[in-house]
């Protein structure tokens, strides 16, 4: 696959497009603090969306929200959402409060029971009527979704589509994985999906970031710890 | 692992670049100019540096207050940032970034910790990435220097400006390194909030 003539074929503007994609992926590394990152991220998965117009997940679709919803953060990510909870309305924090107890069962000990690919249907307690109740400052985890490939198998394939196991997949919702993974296999769009960043790549990025040297937990047993302090009376 | 002679690498430097005004007075840098200090992303600053930034800092309590204050300042708004729902440009999510060690003074902005400022502050605008650079791409300076040097590069014929490699060879092989930010974030993660 002659990967220069392909970008040749293509129009100036998307030549420029992933040019910029090249140069932000580049640039997403230790050296930025979060806030940075999660900027440069978002100016990424806005080119992203434009070489790859049928993504569906501007549109206002959660379904990312409603499986597998488990995601890890870091100390730093949890600082900002924490941040984001506390500028809610009362009523509204009672309510996501509520959420995350009723969910809270999937959890022994402050750790997820089994795997993450073992909860195809659990749905994010931050998601009220159909939004992120902290969407300017959702984790690099929800960020990625939709706009980059994984060799985690978190977010499985739904059928038994053939890949070879550690093979990268579509880090997105189901359909999205059937869709992209179609594309690839009819020989669509090659040099496109190239740009795609790997999740894991970035994570690795993110972890020196931290500034604490701390690792990740999961999200749901930070809402959890924050949720119990909630309806806790102060003493 | 011998350690780097880090304060020698900077008088190198400083030597390089006052050199390199009195060669090209042309230059803009001496005007006291801090674009670069604002619009280039944080500087990269390599361990055996930061290991002298920081007892500097603590040697000198107000000058860190004042760091401090501009970098929670700076958090507050790149913060204030994300809660925007307009993507970022590129410039602006990677590279519009105030250092918090530039303060206002009665000469106008200065660094406040100019007498430890890393190498690549001393480094930017008098060195070069290629050695016959034939463009002003090949300059490791600002923009506008860039287009400058481009034009003057014909009557020029060759720009004498040191090698940016031959500088940092030592740290490079040795050291690690992070941006000045991300060192100064986790320094002043310890202390409080408002100075």
């Amino acid at each position: 696959m002659d990967l220069t003539a392909l970008y040749e074929q293509l129009p100036p503007e998307k030549q420029q497009l992933l040019d910029e994609i090249n140069f932000l992926a580049g640039n997403l590394n230790e050296h930025l603090i979060l806030e940075q990152f999660y900027l440069a991220l978002a100016a990424m998965s806005e080119r992203i969306q434009k070489v790859h117009p049928a993504i569906p997940c501007p549109s206002g679709c959660s379904r990312c929200c409603e499986s597998y919803a488990l995601p890890e953060v870091l100390p730093a990510e949890w600082e900002l959402i924490a941040a984001g909870l506390q500028q809610l309305a009362p009523a509204l924090q009672q309510q996501i409060a509520a959420a995350v107890t009723a969910s809270a069962g999937v959890l022994e000990n402050g750790r997820l029971r089994g795997r993450r690919r073992d909860y195809p249907g659990f749905r994010c307690p931050l998601l009220i009527d159909g939004h992120c109740a902290v969407y300017a400052v959702r984790p690099f985890d929800c960020r990625i979704t939709g706009y980059g490939f994984s060799t985690a198998g978190e977010r499985p394939l739904p059928s038994p589509m053939h890949r070879p196991p550690g093979q990268p997949l579509p880090y997105s919702c189901g359909s999205e994985q059937l869709r992209m993974l179609t594309e690839l296999e009819s020989g669509e769009s090659p040099l496109e999906y190239m740009f795609l960043p790997q999740r894991e790549h970035l994570w690795q990025a993110l972890q020196q970031i931290e500034p604490s040297g701390r690792g990740p937990e999961l999200l749901l047993q930070h809402l959890l710890d924050w949720a119990n302090a909630l309806t806790t009376p102060a003493s | 692992m011998t350690t780097p002679d880090v304060p020698g690498l900077w008088r190198q430097a400083d030597r390089a670049q006052a050199e390199a005004q009195d060669r090209y007075p042309a230059m803009g840098c001496c005007s006291g100019c801090n674009d670069c200090c604002k619009h280039h992303g944080s500087p990269i600053t390599y361990a055996s540096e930061w290991e002298l930034i920081q007892p500097w800092l603590e040697a000198h309590p107000e000058t860190l207050a004042g760091i401090r204050a501009r970098y929670h300042e700076l958090k507050r708004g790149l913060r204030a940032r994300l809660q925007q729902p307009e993507t970022p440009s590129l410039t602006e999510a990677l590279f519009e970034l105030p250092c918090p060690c530039i303060e206002a003074t009665a000469q106008g902005e200065r660094c406040a910790i100019y007498p430890v400022r890393p190498l690549t502050c001393r480094s930017f605008g008098n060195t070069l990435l290629a050695a016959a650079p034939e463009s002003g791409d090949a300059i490791y300076t600002c923009n506008p220097e860039k287009t400058r040097w481009e034009r003057e590069l014909p009557m020029l014929g060759e720009i004498a400006l040191p090698l940016r490699s031959s500088l940092f060879a030592t740290l490079e092989a040795d050291d690690s390194h992070r941006s000045l930010l991300s060192y100064l974030e986790r320094y002043l993660a310890r202390g409080p909030e408002e100075a």
